[in-house]
């Protein structure tokens, strides 16, 4: 799911770019200000841990097996902000020294995996960690961390104009299922394994969580984890919405851009319109979210 | 996929240390250079020229071609997946434009390390203002990627001896005995780095 450079068009990779450079900022401020002293090579260490992990096998069967992502175990050894700094220098390294994902694509990775991953994987985590459901929590933090990366990157690839039919398509989603259920049940099994060790390492939130609030984040992300598998699995649909929200007429042919070497360089190309509207929309999402989030921080501790 | 992370993953560490007249230039110019071309693959119409100048850079480089042209090779079989289904949607061009340019990004991140030692490059992105946090998590991984990875494979190895990876439950109780052993590492690391007046 690492994105490698040459898929996105220049709109998608430069707006998510601009996007998570901001955002990382932000996390590590927030990592650094909860931080114990010893937490920096605790991170780093688990960040090679996270790496390590890949190597040893689950095996799922018929000769196949998976192997831990990590971003939901990483969110509860060492709480969001830190996590997501964790996995953004994971992917940085992957992305350098790995080819493993391009460095201009660095910030869509970055936003797929290590922002709407992690979160996905934590707020699950966190809602259900106090109660009896908690493993359902931990399994659907793990589910949902791929599902939602997955959907990510599959959207910002049809944004980007890269062709797919709706079989392969529906292939790539069914493998992206399997291998979230997969890692919902690794990352079950060595949380279960790593409390009966020590149950210090898990970071159970003290504090009271505000159900609705975290009912609402939830509920937002399934909803857009279904929108995106609805809009990569019925382009018709997605192009019936398009034309009724008005979006530049009646042809929105997202998925079908003929000339992707011209687009960046044509600035009267409506298709560039398009996606650059879709861009500021997503931007102009997002920082909604984070001056709401950050009032609602200010709010709570006061 | 098991994949063992050694040797040769580290190779990038024994080219960077050349020094050629690419080896020599400043990491923050390097770092530049080498953003920018990769801007210019992004946008601009293939041509063998930019190829051209990749192999001419790591010919004056005094690099190995067939090496570096191999590690950005790594790129390609997540590029011919995606190629593959592109090429059965009918659209063949753009296909072969997403080989192209994954390939020669590649090359230029390829360039970029094999002239840059990854904490040149890190002080230089911190330069630019990356934060600070971040990049010191950055060495840390980098640092003890090796170790940790090494350690990941003795025990898998001896899982294997003791007869195989036979259920989640041996490989999950194997992962949290790696977590336990890392947490222990990071504590006695910022030990040792405080016993030596660091403050970290």
């Amino acid at each position: 799911m690492h994105i490698p450079d040459g898929f996105l068009s220049t709109p998608v990779w430069a707006g998510l770019a601009a996007v998570s450079a901001p955002s990382i900022g932000v996390f590590a401020r927030r990592a650094q200000a909860g931080l114990q002293e010893s937490r920096v090579p605790l991170m780093g260490v688990m960040g090679a841990f996270v790496f390590a992990a890949q190597m040893v096998n689950f095996p799922v069967g018929a000769g196949a097996s998976g192997h831990l992502v990590g971003s939901t175990l990483l969110a509860a050894a060492l709480g969001p902000a830190a996590a997501t700094v964790v996995m953004t220098a994971i992917l940085a390294i992957q992305a350098l020294v790995f080819q493993d994902g391009g460095l201009l694509a660095l910030g869509a990775n970055v936003f797929n995996m290590a922002i709407a991953g992690v979160l996905a994987g934590y707020w699950p985590y966190r809602l259900l960690a106090g109660t009896r459901a908690r493993r359902i929590g931990i399994f659907a933090g793990g589910f949902l961390s791929v599902l939602v990366s997955a959907c990510l990157c599959l959207g910002q690839l049809a944004l980007s104009g890269v062709k797919m039919r709706a079989e392969v398509l529906g292939l790539a989603m069914l493998v992206f299922v399997i291998t979230a259920v997969l890692e919902g049940a690794i990352t079950v099994a060595v949380l279960s394994a790593l409390e009966r060790i020590n149950p210090q390492w898990l970071r159970v939130e003290t504090r009271k969580n505000r159900p609705v609030l975290t009912a609402l984040a939830i509920t937002a992300l399934l909803l857009a984890v279904a929108g995106f598998m609805l809009a990569s699995a019925l382009p018709d649909g997605l192009e019936r919405v398009a034309g009724l929200t008005g979006l530049e007429g009646k042809e929105f042919h997202v998925l079908q851009s003929p000339l992707p070497d011209y687009e960046a360089l044509t600035l009267e190309n409506p298709w560039l319109r398009k996606a650059g509207a879709g861009l500021v929309g997503l931007s102009l999402t997002f920082a909604v979210c984070l001056v709401l989030g950050r009032w609602f921080v200010r709010w709570r501790s006061a | 996929m098991a994949q063992r992370i050694a040797g040769s993953h580290f190779v990038f560490d024994e080219w960077s240390r050349g020094s050629s007249a690419l080896h020599r230039l400043s990491p923050r110019t390097k770092l530049v250079l080498f953003l920018s071309l990769l801007v210019i693959t992004a946008v601009w119409p293939q041509s063998w020229l930019l190829f051209g100048l990749a192999f001419a850079l790591v010919l004056a480089a005094r690099l190995p071609l067939f090496g570096v042209a191999a590690r950005a090779a790594l790129v390609l079989p997540f590029t011919l997946v995606f190629a593959a289904a592109t090429w059965l949607s009918g659209d063949a061009h753009r296909a072969l434009a997403l080989l192209w340019k994954s390939y020669l990004s590649a090359l230029w991140v390829a360039l970029l390390m094999a002239t840059t030692p990854l904490e040149h490059v890190l002080e230089a992105a911190a330069g630019f203002g990356a934060p600070r946090l971040l990049i010191d998590v950055m060495s840390f991984t980098w640092r003890y990627l090796g170790v940790i990875s090494e350690q990941a494979w003795r025990m898998r190895t001896a899982a294997l001896a003791r007869g195989g990876e036979r259920s989640f439950e041996i490989s999950a109780s194997t992962l949290a005995v790696l977590f336990a052993s890392s947490y222990a590492r990071a504590e006695r690391i910022h030990r040792a780095m405080a016993s030596r007046g660091q403050k970290i």
